[in-house]
């Protein structure tokens, strides 16, 4: 049986997801005021955060008996592809990651991690091997996740020093750049790749919201805005970039979500479908959100559109760290056809 | 969402497996002429005697009457065993025949269905005109009644295997008086009937079986008309919703196949700096890469085609899509391969004659079947809802 289309039980998670994240984290939380300026705080609150963990995001992939709802990483991915869509905090999917690591081995983080008690960071190392990294979101966070392509770790928020402040391309989450202290431990690792893989499907699930929401606010402003007494949507100018922008949201769907079947299958391509996905679904997150600038004209490059927030959220998914590396070496690899 | 076989379809692909390597005829596929038709006709004879000719055919009409996931394994293995794909029988198996089965008469479908799936007849599209293309509803070439039968004048152009036809699905204007999609008549033409003259165009990869067709008083028995008189274009936009397009199957992994062999290559051949192989070269990988991603995706997408099929009672406007990104990325790995071959793509001899032809043969996939400006169109206006505009 192939189906790469949600199951009724699928929708409602997608629905559920959706729906409190369009009510609690509109994009409208990112217009600037009538001053020009942006709200201050912008991290998630520990409030908000636990009525999430109520909604069970945070287990959905984890075993029943351990806490969790025991679906698969497709499921978390369907949420993924909603926090991406609404720009929230990259630390929701690498909490859902890491609470894999703690399956294995830390039953009281895993406790507190599916109960909306304690968030995880990522740590995105500046280039592969380096031990200065960027730290998403990491207010509130007591750990951080460092994925080395298939190989992932956690550290307590203790682990990194010299932590600083910096000024982020992508003004929806909090950046601060530090440096991992050399030689310290981490508190729960994974070799094999399912934590790994894991966090790079979520990725690419953001990563492809990014790019469906994207084209939807393109196709919708097509349809209503008027220029020579007609949608301009009527022109081929633009519509045959919506079509572009409709085939690169479609390619990325498909690859993603055939990536987090074949890793929840335990396919042994798996890695490969991963890697892939991963650049597909970088690629049409940058263009759509290019084109959904251009396709916007003068309201396009202004900060009361979201199409910069598309755009700078493209760039941050599509950077972290050592992952590049990986990529580039999993599909050079040689493999029997298809 | 799922991705997994059943214990039947692993064992309906070791059934289909084991025949094929018995029956896929051996020796190259001529390019044209008798040659070609005797081995297209040969290969689908073949596939009847075994049982498996009309695939997607409902079984009442002699098909095979597969599910979309097992269409999906016997392509597949297919495209493992090398088998050839497409060719002349095209038309017949994928849109004149699934067309009869949906609109023709009792008379039309036992004489012409088990042509098609026996191997015994070849059917070529009439469609197109010299100046109707992309606006296929201004086409004008011409048939009045006359008693019994249909007398037509006219041209029709840009049809494959017109040459070694025995069939044509022709759509003709029978009422002058009426504008465009109203007025045409969709009509079963004998490609041997008297007044058919046909001209083989040459093209710009040297191969191609693509002919203009003239019609000089050429005289049709009503009775092959399909549908009604005037009722032509209806017919021609048919849903066919047991034709899912999973034929596109085999397209689709014989350019991952494609691309597989430019990976082999990109180790062998000098890269730019005329010294080092050209997969040291930066620029040369990040190519590979990409078309490597792109390659998966495509194979995804058609999973994604097949998924929607299981649950769309008719085909929706989603298959352009695919369609459209085939044609694009085909044409991104020929330029690739002939980048890849530096200044060998200038002569060609033994060694790479067919990635050049294939290079080439490639432009016809953003043309052939609706131009992909004609498909962007459609994918903005049937699939986004956008308005309807000038063209």
């Amino acid at each position: 049986m192939i189906d790469l289309l949600p199951s009724a039980e699928q929708q409602q998670i997608i629905d559920s997801v959706a729906a409190f994240l369009a009510a609690e984290l509109p994009l409208a939380r990112l217009r600037p005021g009538s001053d020009g300026e942006r709200s201050g705080d912008i991290c998630i609150s520990a409030e908000l955060w636990q009525r999430m963990a109520g909604l069970g995001w945070f287990g959905l992939g984890i075993p029943e008996g351990r806490g969790g709802a025991g679906l698969t990483v497709v499921e978390e991915m369907l949420l993924a592809r909603e926090v991406g869509r609404y720009a929230a905090s990259p630390a929701i999917a690498a909490t859902i990651a890491a609470a894999h690591l703690a399956v294995r081995g830390d039953r009281d983080l895993l406790e507190n991690l599916v109960a909306g008690k304690q968030r995880v960071a990522i740590a995105s190392r500046l280039c592969a091997g380096s031990d200065e990294c960027h730290l998403l979101d990491a207010r509130g966070a007591g750990y951080c996740l460092v994925v080395d392509g298939s190989e992932a770790r956690l550290y307590g928020t203790a682990a990194f020093d010299e932590v600083r402040a910096v000024i982020s391309l992508d003004d929806a989450i909090v950046l601060e750049r530090a440096r991992l202290a050399p030689r310290v431990r981490p508190l729960l690792r994974d070799a094999a790749g399912d934590v790994g893989h894991r966090i790079s499907l979520l990725n690419s699930a953001q990563l492809l919201g990014v790019s469906e929401a994207a084209l939807q606010q393109s196709v919708d402003y097509a349809k209503a805005r008027e220029q020579f007494g007609q949608a301009i949507g009527s022109f081929q100018a633009i519509k045959h970039r919506c079509a572009d922008m409709a085939m690169r949201a479609e390619a990325a769907y498909a690859q993603v979500f055939f990536a987090g079947l074949s890793q929840a299958g335990g396919q042994p391509d798996a890695a490969y479908q991963v890697a892939a996905a991963k650049v597909i679904s970088a690629e049409a997150a940058l263009a759509n959100s290019r084109s959904c600038i251009q396709l916007h004209g003068g309201i396009g490059f202004t900060a009361e559109c979201a199409a910069h927030v598309f755009l700078k959220r493209a760039h941050l998914l599509g950077q972290l760290g050592g992952e590049r590396r990986w990529i580039r070496t999993t599909l050079l690899s040689k493999r029997t056809a298809p | 969402m799922q991705l997994s076989y059943t214990p039947e379809e692993e064992r309906f692909r070791e059934e289909v497996r084991g025949w094929l390597r018995a029956n896929v005829p051996r020796g190259k596929r001529p390019r044209t002429g008798a040659a070609l038709r005797e081995y297209d006709l040969e290969w689908q004879r073949r596939q009847y005697e075994g049982g498996w000719a009309g695939i997607s055919w409902p079984c009442e009409y002699g098909g095979c009457g597969l599910s979309l996931t097992q269409q999906v394994i016997w392509y597949e293995e297919c495209a493992e065993a090398h088998a050839p794909v497409g060719g002349s029988t095209f038309v017949g198996l994928s849109h004149a025949g699934p067309t009869l089965i949906v609109r023709g008469t009792e008379e039309q479908k036992s004489f012409h269905l088990p042509k098609i799936l026996k191997g015994e007849a070849i059917w070529c599209q009439g469609f197109s005109e010299p100046n109707a293309g992309s606006d296929l509803a201004s086409l004008k070439t011409q048939a009045r009644i006359e008693g019994d039968n249909l007398v037509v004048n006219g041209s029709k152009i840009w049809t494959s295997y017109a040459a070694m036809a025995d069939w044509q699905e022709l759509l003709v204007r029978t009422d002058p008086g009426a504008q465009r999609h109203r007025g045409l008549t969709w009509v079963i033409c004998d490609m041997h009937a008297p007044g058919i003259t046909i001209r083989k165009i040459p093209t710009l990869s040297g191969t191609g079986n693509l002919c203009q067709v003239f019609y000089d008083e050429v005289r049709l028995p009503l009775g092959n008309v399909v549908g009604e008189v005037n009722g032509g274009w209806d017919v021609s936009m048919t849903t066919l919703g047991f034709e899912r397009g999973t034929a596109f199957i085999a397209h689709q992994i014989h350019l991952a196949a494609t691309l597989e062999q430019l990976y082999v290559m990109a180790h062998d051949v000098r890269g730019p700096d005329g010294c080092r192989p050209a997969i040291e070269d930066g620029a040369t990988v990040e190519q590979l890469l990409k078309l490597r991603a792109e390659v998966a995706a495509l194979r995804a997408m058609t999973y994604l085609s097949v998924s929607r099929g299981a649950r769309q009672a008719v085909p929706g406007p989603e298959g352009n899509i695919i369609a459209l990104h085939y044609a694009e990325l085909s044409q991104r790995i020929h330029a690739f391969a002939v980048e890849l071959l530096g200044n060998e793509a200038l002569e060609t001899h033994a060694e790479n004659p067919d990635w050049l032809t294939d290079y080439l043969d490639a432009f016809k996939n953003t043309i052939a079947g609706g131009t992909s400006e004609i498909r962007r169109n459609v994918i903005g206006e049937r699939l986004l809802g956008l308005p309807r505009g000038g063209r």
